[in-house]
């Protein structure tokens, strides 16, 4: 289903909001998703995932300590949420994490894809220095600051013994650029910049079942009709006197 | 434009060179005029957005074809009318329908129009046309592609449209009284852009320097309504009467505006976007202290003045609102005008030196209610067009709005306490502060405005209070340890991650902030409304409660034949005929 970038951003702000997500961060997840989705990644898929796993409750609707190498959800707390953990690795970034060495790993992310996307956008809007990788079990996303692009790169493994699941996340300082560059490129700054005028031209596209489950939960943020909210909520009469 | 003889200006650049536009005169501050009241008593000026259009159709020559016109005799079917500018084109592709009585209202809890409009990117195909005629009347409930920039409805005014189009038939010229009792033809209750409903984000188009400026796209698609109303009016009398029908004469063409109904819609728009706010007010309030700066005036200056002065007070006198409160403040109104008139034509040679447009201003202040202060700004910018060189191209804004989290609480607090000191004089403790909130109905989705304590659906409100959250955003910055990153606050408070964000993107935007509780006991959402559509370029406002207006776009704009005469810039607060 086609969709403008503005009105899919509105939505899953929305949709971020209704499951009790605060306004802040309900923008930030709709910049990462809008951002995925524009460059031919699942990116309502993503937002989806961490939206309904906030709605189950079978996401924790907090942050991490990010002082451990190896992080993973407690089992009395649910999956870790990727609206909240992208966010604040996006804002790590500005602190100076993650420090050169070793990698940090995420384990039971409801979306590792949005943290992945977020912290490769924070890097590069940031002008951050430091090159830093973010994959997960089937994407690696690589901020390079030297050319101010964000690399995708599918059908990689750093290391053999690096095996990410499906709900991990792996996040390190890095200076193999090169090797990721090996991968199948999904994603260089000319093809992204390819997908972003596309988007403008022609809007995006997303599968209407993802929309209708969307705009099931933006429509939590909707007032009931009452009587008195029809009649006088909105200041006008309901039949035209022109 | 005509050149004002107080500046010699032979280039733009002299403009900023000269330094007869002065900086010397501080704007007025943020907390004197982002306030409600003063909003609530907003004019048109030179930097409306209509304005910029039109002088921006006549500099480059833009040419309105219409290129199609299938209406049945009782103005039913559909039309396109083709703009072409010096790089593209642009189509208004209109359908006109049957609606009946019981389902006018101008409410966005409508579904049915007497016409819809979309303006769509280039010259429309046959396809794009039927593809249009299936979705366009149906509005919301239509889906659009990203060829289509604008989609917009209107309501004929039933108390005009059936009059004019009779008198038309019997070939006669309809009573110009009548017409300027209402203004318009048509009314629109919504005119969309920038994504809605699939059409074009505003990306797409916001790099072309006719769309650059703020909703220059949508004044455009309103311009070409008002031709659409009039041209389908002279199309039903010919019908009725052919032979004996007459074209409605163009002196009232030009009378006659598109009306439009703005409800509570337009205010969470200002909200959600500061920077353009300050933007809008930057723009004023610089081409206002640069008048006030000019040392000497001229006679002829005077003159000017005091001929818009009367312009005002004429329009004042065909400006019909039936609230009892606009009445009593136009009144006022008039009297300040008639004031202002007495001092200019009263002015010594020696006041003149002495740099009377700021003496002027600082007296309306003490003397004058708000209204005409606003209106002499207003003026004042009319008087000197050369004020607002390079000043209308800034409405636009760049809404980057990544946060500085590294920083320390501390430091974030010393800008924040400052740049929102004036939250400090509301205690959100009393009721009297959170007696409303905003919310969004499950009724299409329409905007209101409820009674927090006597309606349910608080806990869904939109965050559009922003003196109350910046508030409790201030006290939790106060009890955080002022040593640590924003980062670690933001970690323990994400409910504030918004506003930080908004107060760093406006640290240098002294204007980006409506300096009032939006959600006290008596709020009233109009004065939003009424400064959101003044910018437009809209007059004539007419409440019908606080939540509400009626307004009048392009009345007294020139039609797009008379584009290339001295009209076109010529028209702020016009008296008709």
């Amino acid at each position: 289903m086609r969709q403008s970038a503005t009105e899919f951003r509105t939505l899953l702000t929305k949709a971020g909001r209704g499951v009790g997500l605060s306004p802040g961060l309900s923008e930030d997840l709709a910049q990462t998703s809008v951002w995925l989705q524009a460059c031919g990644f699942a990116g309502a898929e993503a937002a989806l995932d961490a939206i309904e796993g906030l709605a189950s409750k079978d996401s924790d609707p907090g942050f991490i300590s990010l002082s451990n190498r190896a992080i993973s959800s407690s089992s009395s707390r649910g999956n870790l949420s990727s609206a909240y953990i992208g966010v604040q690795l996006a804002d790590a970034v500005q602190l100076g994490w993650p420090s050169n060495g070793e990698p940090f790993f995420f384990h039971d992310l409801d979306s590792p894809t949005l943290s992945a996307a977020a912290l490769a956008l924070s890097c590069r809007d940031l002008d951050i220095r430091t090159e830093v990788a973010a994959s997960t079990s089937n994407l690696h996303f690589l901020s390079r600051p030297k050319d101010n692009e964000i690399l995708v790169c599918a059908g990689l493994k750093i290391k053999p013994d690096d095996e990410i699941g499906l709900h991990s996340l792996k996040v390190s300082s890095t200076d193999s650029g090169d090797a990721l560059s090996r991968g199948e490129i999904l994603l260089d700054r000319e093809s992204e910049e390819r997908y972003l005028q596309e988007v403008d031209a022609v809007g995006l596209s997303v599968s209407r079942r993802i929309i209708e489950k969307l705009q099931q939960f933006a429509a939590l943020l909707l007032v009931s009709e009452t009587e008195q909210s029809l009649k006088f909520g909105a200041g006008a009469g309901l039949v035209d006197s022109d | 434009m005509i050149m004002n003889p107080d500046i010699n200006l032979l280039t733009k650049k002299g403009v900023l060179e000269s330094g007869l536009f002065s900086d010397t005169v501080p704007l007025r501050p943020p907390e004197m005029v982002c306030r409600m009241d003063r909003m609530g008593a907003a004019f048109p000026t030179r930097l409306s957005f209509m304005r910029l259009l039109l002088r921006r159709m006549k500099e480059e020559m833009w040419k309105i074809q219409r290129v199609r016109f299938d209406l049945d005799a009782s103005g039913y079917g559909r039309a396109v009318y083709e703009v072409h500018t010096p790089d593209r084109q642009y189509s208004l592709a209109a359908f006109a329908n049957p609606l009946a009585d019981h389902q006018r209202t101008d409410r966005v809890i409508a579904s049915a129009w007497d016409a819809a409009f979309v303006l769509f990117d280039g010259k429309p195909t046959e396809r794009d046309l039927e593809r249009l005629g299936d979705n366009a009347p149906h509005q919301e409930a239509g889906r659009f592609e990203a060829t289509d920039l604008v989609i917009s409805r209107a309501n004929r005014s039933m108390r005009l449209f059936e009059y004019v189009c009779s008198c038309l038939a019997e070939g006669d010229q309809p009573d110009a009284d009548k017409l300027l009792e209402v203004g318009y033809l048509m009314r629109t209750t919504a005119v969309y852009g920038n994504g809605k409903f699939g059409i074009s984000d505003r990306s797409r188009i916001n790099w072309r320097e006719e769309a650059k400026n703020s909703f220059q796209i949508e004044m455009l698609t309103v311009y070409l309504i008002r031709l659409f109303t009039v041209d389908q009016l002279d199309h039903i009398a010919e019908c009725r009467a052919p032979g004996k029908a007459v074209r409605l004469k163009p002196e009232l063409k030009r009378a006659l505006g598109i009306g439009n109904a703005t409800g509570l819609g337009m205010a969470p728009f200002v909200v959600s976007h500061p920077e353009l706010f300050h933007e809008w007010f930057n723009a004023r309030e610089t081409a206002l202290a640069r008048v006030r700066a000019l040392e000497s005036v001229s006679q002829a200056s005077i003159d000017r003045a005091a001929a818009l002065g009367r312009r005002a007070l004429g329009h004042l006198e065909q400006w019909h609102s039936g609230d009892l409160e606009y009445q009593s403040r136009n009144q006022r109104l008039g009297e300040d005008v008639k004031t202002l008139l007495n001092w200019l034509s009263n002015s010594s040679s020696s006041d003149r030196c002495e740099r009377f447009w700021d003496d002027l201003v600082r007296r309306s202040e003490t003397e004058f209610g708000i209204d005409a202060q606003e209106l002499l700004v207003a003026l004042l910018i009319e008087t000197y067009p050369e004020c607002v060189e390079d000043l209308e191209k800034s409405f636009h804004s760049c809404e980057t709005r990544q946060i500085n989290v590294a920083m320390t609480v501390g430091k974030f607090r010393e800008q924040f306490d400052e740049q929102y000191a004036w939250v400090d004089q509301y205690d959100f403790s009393r009721d009297a502060e959170n007696a409303h909130f905003w919310y969004v109905s499950e009724n299409k989705l329409e905007p209101r405005f409820g009674r927090r304590r006597e309606e349910p659906g608080a806990d869904k409100e939109m965050p559009v209070a922003i003196a109350r959250d910046m508030s409790a955003l201030k006290t939790n910055l106060e009890a955080f340890d002022q040593s640590v990153s924003l980062a670690e606050f933001l970690i323990t408070h994400p409910e504030f991650r918004h506003l930080v964000r908004r107060a760093q993107s406006l640290s240098d935007l002294p204007y980006g902030e409506i300096q009032d509780n939006l959600i006290a006991e008596g709020t009233s959402p109009l004065d939003i409304l009424r400064f959101k559509l003044a910018n437009f370029g809209a007059a004539k406002f007419d409440p019908k409660s606080a939540l509400w207006t009626r307004i009048t776009m392009f009345q007294g704009a020139p039609l797009p034949e008379e584009l290339d005469g001295d009209l076109t810039d010529d028209w702020w607060l016009p008296t008709l005929p």
